[in-house]
């Protein structure tokens, strides 16, 4: 008789919808989301200030990479956020089949997205899943490219950067969104593995993809030395921007503690020339 | 355990910022020293060596130039870090069991240019130089046309067995289904593909990749180099969550066999 892999069998049933579901309400090993199959997801994009930056999104139908044969066009909706969190508006965009629409974010939002500021914004393809994938039980993800030119550059090349975590849902049913990450447990830490120290100046972008207010204990480790550097309260769904020399040492390692199950910042390293965009 | 390469773009110099410690986790990842070591193809074998060690808690930076290679052995490298000294040839990549984290321990890979640096977090799984032969299928949405900007492809290609093999990636048009560009790409290096030439408008471009399964990298930079981006490609499946393996699968195999 074949023996039984009990902890295989385990593993399995805790990545299965019904073992998500249980380690979320009963808030064990919490997962680091909750998606329900009726809705779509997308991460938030972080778009910069209209003054200083153009701020662009590749929107693109899914039908090519997921089921060839759907070639139906579909909308996608793009909704917008301020840094705190704040639904400003949205929009609809046809997707075509075969199509690459670069989209100016800032014009899309129709003035939502205003100078001085900085936020946030969605991307929900708003497809026949069924379509897409019959009846299987699975969900479309929008997961990038964004992309960024510094108006002062005067320059033709955006850089890009890919999505970094499916952050907020859309319910096909209800026709409203949420964030999806789920409040942990214990602590988590989140240490990026690279050094800032080559560029002019660094900003660190911090997205919350909770849906209550995250507390982000940020710290910087010098001669193995950790050490304290700042505490900030970032509002649900909502964006801190620290920047080098004010916020942090950018010759140090820098690790952020939070109840929010991977905090990976985008990072924006400036350069004499030009700036390099990145997940950090 | 994951791998890392330079971007070896041929005009540009590359350059990793390797790290000592893990992503996640509370704490220091290990209290002893860490090794960077290298592999590359020698004849018919993996040649194996150890640069240096770091500190658990700190990063280094390695330029192309630091490891005494040719440029051309550099675009064949993987650079990995172990608690021990390593070196000698090897008929396949060594494989370390530490050094595992979720999300996965990467390093910076980058390219620098003219006062401006262009960089991702990357890696290049173990588990991915497994796979003999196989495809990969990706959306394009990162050509820049321009008379001013020139842009790349850097496919990064490894497999255990130390030799170059032969594999293709064409350039697909989606809606015509037509090929607009094909090149030829080896196993075991960073392949770099001028795209001058391919200027696809607003219609979308798909890349498939056989014989050498690898991550496609695109890089587009100005024409004094002082101006660059870089990002690499997600695979189809990351469209997509939950869903059972199975049926993940089935996504897969119907959409390559659309494409194939």
């Amino acid at each position: 008789m074949a023996k039984i892999d009990y902890k295989k069998t385990l593993r399995e049933f805790s990545r299965s919808p019904l073992g998500l579901f249980l380690r979320e309400k009963l808030n064990i090993y919490p997962p680091a989301i909750s998606l329900r199959y009726s809705e779509v997801s997308s991460d938030l994009f972080i778009w910069r200030d209209p003054n200083d930056w153009d701020t662009y999104f590749n929107l693109t139908h899914l039908g090519p990479i997921l089921n060839p044969n759907y070639q139906d066009s579909y909308e996608a909706l793009i909704e917008f956020y301020d840094a705190h969190g704040k639904l400003l508006g949205d929009a609809k965009v046809p997707l075509i089949y075969g199509v690459n629409a670069l989209t100016d974010i800032i014009n899309l939002s129709s003035g939502k997205c205003t100078s001085g500021n900085s936020g946030t914004f969605a991307v929900f393809h708003l497809a026949d899943k069924h379509a897409f994938f019959g009846d299987a039980k699975i969900c479309i993800a929008e997961r990038g490219f964004v992309s960024y030119k510094k108006r002062v550059d005067q320059s033709m090349l955006r850089s890009y950067a890919h999505g970094n975590a499916n952050a907020i849902a859309y319910s096909m049913d209800n026709h409203k969104s949420r964030c999806l990450g789920v409040l942990q447990k214990s602590m988590h830490y989140f240490r990026c593995q690279l050094t800032l120290q080559d560029a002019v100046s660094s900003e660190i972008a911090l997205v919350n993809f909770l849906d209550t207010d995250a507390e982000v204990g940020v710290y910087q480790y010098k001669n193995n030395t950790k050490e304290k550097l700042t505490h900030i309260t970032i509002h649900a769904g909502g964006l801190a921007l620290l920047k080098s020399g004010l916020d942090f040492d950018a010759t140090c390692l820098l690790e952020f503690e939070s109840r929010i199950n991977f905090l990976r910042p985008v990072i924006f390293k400036h350069y004499q020339n030009h700036f390099d965009v990145l997940h950090g | 355990m994951d791998f890392y390469f330079f971007l070896d773009s041929k005009n540009f110099p590359p350059a990793i910022t390797i790290s000592g410690y893990a992503p996640t986790g509370a704490g220091s990842s290990y209290e002893k020293q860490v090794f960077i070591c290298y592999a590359y193809p020698k004849n018919g074998l993996w040649a194996v060596r150890t640069h240096t060690h770091i500190g658990n808690a700190t990063s280094i930076t390695l330029l192309w130039s630091d490891l005494g290679l040719s440029r051309e052995e550099i675009s064949s490298t993987l650079i990995f870090l172990s608690l021990t000294e390593l070196s000698g040839d090897y008929d396949t990549l060594p494989y370390i069991t530490d050094f595992t984290s979720m999300p996965s321990w990467r390093a910076n890979l980058k390219i620098i240019g003219d006062g401006t640096s262009v960089s991702y977090q990357g890696e290049f799984p173990y588990g991915m130089t497994k796979i003999k032969g196989g495809s990969i299928i990706s959306l394009v949405p990162f050509i820049q046309n321009h008379p001013t900007i020139n842009n790349y492809l850097l496919y990064a290609s490894f497999e255990q067995e130390p030799v170059h093999k032969k594999g293709s990636i064409e350039f697909r048009n989606i809606r015509s289904k037509q090929t607009v560009a094909k090149f030829d790409i080896e196993t075991n290096r960073i392949n770099c593909l001028d795209l001058t030439g391919i200027d696809p408008g607003s219609d979308q471009l798909l890349t498939i990749a056989t014989g050498a399964m690898g991550i496609p990298i695109f890089f587009s930079v100005d024409e004094q180099g002082r101006k660059m981006s870089l990002e690499h490609t997600m695979t189809p499946s990351e469209y997509s969550i939950y869903g059972e393996q199975d049926v993940k699968r089935s996504i897969m195999q119907r959409m390559k066999a659309y494409w194939n």
